[in-house]
Formats: C-alpha cells, sequence, structure tokens
C-alpha cells in the first residue's frame, strides 16, 4: 500500500511539474524595430513587464530601413513590427496580398506634430509655406517623405517647378540648415524640437499632411503603426492576442504617461533636452479608430498610389486587423 | 587554332553563365519568395524598360561621371604624391600611419565630416570617392617605387644619369606594375564608393539613388536591374584597365 502511495505522488509531482514547466515557458516573438520614436510601445511593454505578463518573450530586432522589415516578414523571420511605414505597408500588400495587417496606428496631425517645415532662425522674410516659392529644400529621405514633402507644398499651392528640393539623411538637417546650403527643411521629430531648441530652425508649420493632404487639422495622418503578419496571425492566433493585449497597455502609456517618454532618451536616440515636450504621434489600436480616420488611411494610400509610390490600388480595411 | 580563339574568348562568360542559370533555378525552383528574388528574365526585362522608356541610361552617365572625375582627381594627387613618398622610405615611415589608418577607416564612414567640410552638393560624393581611391593610389605607387630595382637605378646613374633622368627613366616605369595596381583597385573603389555616395547623401540621381528608391518601394525587378547595371559598368572599367595594361606595362614582372 505505501510503496503504491509513493508511485501515485511521483506521478502526480511529474505530471504537475511538466504543467509548471508548459505555463513557466514563455512564447517567442520577433519583433522588427525602426529606430524611432514610433517604437516606443516596444520598449514600454518590455521594460514595463507587459509582455512578460502575457507569458511572451518578444525580442526587439532593431533594422536600419523599413524594406528590410519588410522582408523579414515576409520571409518568416520577424513576426511583427513595432512601426512599419504604412505606405511600406500598403506597398507588400498591393503586391503580395495578405502578407500583414496593422493592429495599431499612429495618427499624426496638428495636434500631434511629427513633420514640419522649419526654415532658418535668422530668417524672417518666410512667414507661409508660400513663401517658400524659389527656394532650395532639404527633405527627409526616401520616396515617401519626398511624395509628402512635394504634396503639402502642392496642396498649399507651391508648385513643383517654383522651388528645388532634395533628399537629405536625417543627421545632416541641422548642419544644412546652419549653413545656409538649404533655405528650408522638411523634416520630423525629434530634429524640428533639436533645431528649435539649439536655435537654428524655426518651425514655420507642422502637422501639415492633415491639414494640407487630408483637409483637415485633426484628420488622422497615418504614416506608421504595429503590424503582424499574417503567417503569424493564423498559425499562432493565441499568442498574437496576448501580443495585441500586450501592446494595449504600452499605446495606453504612450499616449497618456509622461513618465513613458523617459525611454527615447535610453533606446530611441532623442536628446535628454527634448524628450520631454517632443511631440509624438498619437498611438490606436485599430479597433479604436473612427470611421473617419479609417477614411483618412485610404485617402493617404490613394494619392501615394496616384503618386506611383504604392504600386495598386488598395482597400486600407484588408490591412487593418481588430484585436 | 580557330577553335581555340573562340574557345578563349567564351571562357569569360562561362562563369556568368553558371551564375544566371544558378539565379534563375533559384528562382523557378522558387526557394526564395518572388517578391523578394525576382527571376532573371523580370530583371531583364527591368533593365531593357529601365534604358528603353526610363532613366537608367542617364543614371549610368550620371555615375561614369562621377566616378572618373573622383578617379581622375585621385590620379592627379596620388600618383605624384607615392613617387615622392616612395623615394625616400623615411618620410613614406613617418605618413605610413596616417596612410594606414585611413586605408583601413571606411571611406563611407566619412561621410559626415566630408558633408561638413564640403556641404551637401556634387563635391562631397566625388570628394569621398576620390579619397578612398587616392589612398589606394598611393600607397601602391610609393609600394611600387620602393621596390624597384635597384641594379637598374645603380646602372643608370653609373651611366651618368641625373637623379630626376633616373626617376623619370627608370624608377617611374619600374613602378608603373605596382601603380596600374593601385589604380584598377582605385577604379572599383571610386565607382563602390559613389554608388554609396548616391544611396545615402541626398542625391537626385546615379544608380545608388535608383537602388535606394527602387528598394524603398519594393520595385525589386527595378533595383536588381540597376545593380546589375553597376556591376556591368564596374566590370567593364576593370576591363578597360586590364587591356591598358597589357599593352602599355608589358614590361612588369620582367
Amino acid at each position: 500500500m505505501r510503496s503504491i502511495n509513493r508511485v501515485v505522488a511521483i506521478v502526480a509531482l511529474a505530471a504537475s511539474s511538466a504543467v509548471c514547466t508548459h505555463a513557466l515557458a514563455q512564447d517567442k516573438v520577433k519583433m522588427g524595430l525602426f529606430i524611432a520614436s514610433s517604437a516606443m510601445p516596444y520598449f514600454i511593454a518590455r521594460e514595463r513587464g507587459y509582455f512578460a505578463a502575457e507569458n511572451l518573450d518578444v525580442e526587439g530586432i532593431p533594422l536600419a530601413t523599413h524594406p528590410l522589415i519588410v522582408q523579414g516578414l515576409v520571409k518568416g523571420d520577424l513576426d511583427t513590427a513595432s512601426n512599419l511605414l504604412s505606405l511600406e505597408g500598403a506597398n507588400i500588400n498591393a503586391l503580395r496580398p495578405n502578407t500583414l495587417q496593422y493592429f495599431s496606428i499612429n495618427c499624426q496631425n496638428v495636434k500631434h506634430q511629427v513633420e514640419a517645415y522649419v526654415v532658418p532662425a535668422a530668417n524672417t522674410s518666410i512667414k507661409t509655406l508660400a513663401d517658400l516659392k524659389g527656394k532650395r529644400i532639404m527633405s527627409a529621405p526616401g520616396p515617401g517623405n519626398l511624395f509628402v514633402a512635394k504634396g503639402v507644398l502642392k496642396a498649399a499651392g507651391v508648385d513643383e517647378k517654383d522651388y528645388t528640393i532634395q533628399e537629405q539623411q536625417m543627421s545632416v538637417h541641422i548642419g544644412g540648415l546652419q549653413s545656409g546650403q538649404f533655405d528650408a527643411a522638411y523634416t520630423l521629430e525629434p530634429i524640428v524640437s533639436m533645431m528649435v531648441a539649439q536655435g537654428i530652425g524655426r518651425k514655420l508649420e507642422g502637422g501639415l499632411i492633415a491639414k494640407y493632404m487630408l483637409g483637415r487639422p485633426d484628420a488622422c495622418a497615418v504614416l506608421a503603426g504595429g503590424v503582424m503578419s499574417v503567417k503569424f496571425m493564423q498559425e499562432r492566433p493565441q499568442v498574437a492576442e496576448r501580443l495585441a493585449r500586450a501592446w494595449a497597455k504600452a499605446l495606453n502609456d504612450g499616449n497618456n504617461d509622461p513618465k513613458a517618454r523617459e525611454l527615447l532618451t535610453k533606446h530611441m536616440n532623442t536628446s535628454a533636452a527634448v524628450a520631454p515636450t517632443v511631440p509624438l504621434s498619437y498611438y490606436n489600436m485599430v479597433r479604436d479608430l473612427k470611421p473617419a480616420e479609417i477614411a483618412d488611411f485610404q485617402n493617404l494610400v490613394d494619392q501615394a498610389t496616384a503618386y506611383g509610390l504604392v504600386k495598386s490600388k488598395i482597400d486600407v480595411k484588408t490591412m487593418l486587423k481588430t484585436y | 587554332m580557330f577553335n581555340g580563339r573562340i574557345a578563349n574568348a567564351l571562357t569569360p562568360t562561362i562563369g556568368a553563365l553558371a551564375f544566371i542559370f544558378l539565379w534563375w533555378f533559384i528562382a523557378w525552383l522558387k526557394l526564395v519568395d518572388p517578391i523578394l528574388l525576382p527571376s532573371p528574365q523580370a530583371s531583364a526585362k527591368a533593365i531593357w524598360d529601365g534604358f528603353v522608356g526610363g532613366n537608367l541610361m542617364k543614371d549610368l552617365l550620371i555615375t561614369i561621371r562621377r566616378t572618373l572625375m573622383a578617379f581622375g582627381i585621385a590620379v592627379a594627387i596620388c600618383v605624384p604624391l607615392g613617387l615622392i613618398l616612395g623615394s625616400s622610405v623615411r618620410v613614406y615611415r613617418s605618413l605610413e600611419f596616417v596612410i594606414d589608418f585611413f586605408r583601413s577607416t571606411p571611406a563611407s564612414a566619412l561621410f559626415p565630416l566630408f558633408l561638413v567640410i564640403l556641404g551637401v552638393g556634387e563635391s562631397t560624393k566625388i570628394a569621398v570617392a576620390a579619397f578612398g581611391a587616392g589612398l589606394l593610389i598611393l600607397f601602391n605607387t610609393a609600394y611600387g617605387v620602393m621596390n624597384a630595382r635597384k641594379t637598374r637605378q645603380a646602372a643608370a646613374r653609373v651611366m651618368g644619369a641625373s637623379p630626376m633622368r633616373v626617376m623619370m627613366g627608370v624608377t617611374l616605369l619600374e613602378s608603373l606594375p605596382q601603380t596600374f595596381v593601385g589604380m584598377r583597385s582605385g577604379v572599383s573603389f571610386s565607382l563602390v564608393i559613389v554608388i554609396v555616395a548616391e544611396m545615402f547623401i541626398g542625391s537626385t540621381d546615379g544608380l545608388g539613388q535608383r537602388v535606394i528608391n527602387a528598394q524603398m518601394i519594393f520595385n525589386m525587378p527595378e533595383m536588381y536591374a540597376t545593380i546589375f547595371a553597376a556591376g556591368v559598368l564596374g566590370y567593364g572599367l576593370n576591363l578597360i584597365f586590364i587591356v591598358i595594361e597589357r599593352r602599355f606595362i608589358h614590361w612588369g614582372g620582367k
């Protein structure tokens, strides 16, 4: 009798330890990161234990360009990405339907100014975008930024033949404006804040895409968001759901907790001087988007398609996933 | 004999054909997603479209112009400098650290420094490429001079040649094979740096800008078409140097 009890106890112990091990083993997820302020939700979720609370081990993999993130998602090397450019996502889905879906969307507009035209602080003659006629302009790099920089000016009544524009890496924007080689810069945060803080530049106008290209100052200009590959969502639906739950908490902190901004300096190349005040986009889970904001997203993607940046017309609703 | 000539002419194409076949085979088996690796046919079509209806020829010519300007500057400065440095071992040794230091530093890492000095215009792209290529040419020219056969120099001196005559008539000719090695490496290096500069330091034209733009909008056939054009350009420049070297520097190694 005693030996039977002993066997039962051993079996029970083994079974319970197996269950515990299974419960403790975290699900691995590989997340591509483009190191910019829009990657902040990843660092919030990691440092505040939101991933761990969902039993997830999310490995952040920094990649230098958005096409490399798309490549990782297509190949299956990445399951998800913290911040992928919306036009990049639209393009790959137009070329290869059902590659990825956005589960969170970052909105920028006049209230959440991420992009701006900046002119030298000493220049007092340029007062509005219309005054950029005949000027030498530098733009944030890449066809997407160039499309927006030109699109904003066109909507403001400045024709492309009336100015010269050249892409420049973000790292040379401050020097380019300071040295007088350019009369204006279409640039992004945190460079805008740094130019202003250092007395080099004056923000001519921000929140341009919403106001000029989408026609409403409070429109949701969707330039980036969090994505998951469709393969990942289909093969590991429970893990994807838990990831989204952790992400929603991180977005809430990013929007409402000023202390989260400390992570900008720690992980996202933002100087401590501007981190507390640098404007950030507004993070939304897709479930929280209003119909008008989805229409804004569609509007921007349609304009990019007409410009030739996105290969063919795409319904953005097919790119959105609600959790 | 005729067959031998044909075989000789075809030999260089074997590697290229094998490469294209391997590419085609991988694409045909779809070992890599076609969105990431287009077939050689799709890339060939993108090359055709780029030349016929697009700006590929214009971008190619712009990159050639920048490369040749950078290379010309590098040759004009670094061949004479290499001759001077090589003719005095003491002078060369005193500068060896600086030369080797910058030779080991990726020229593209010095973009910010050149941007500070020259600004964001055309001159920066050419200057960085000239700098990188120049170090290769300088190093090889100096070593060519230092390793010139002493017996020939001594013979010229014994026959009463002046130091300048020895330099121009013996040392310079002795160093030319090694100088050409540097120039061949230098022209390839110029091309690489010009393309990288076109990709990353504000260019509205050139092959590099074409590659990065195609990559950003996921137009992979065009990206590979442009890379192919850059590769053919590099091969062509290299080939020109081989022909010149065989034709004019026939005494090399003899």
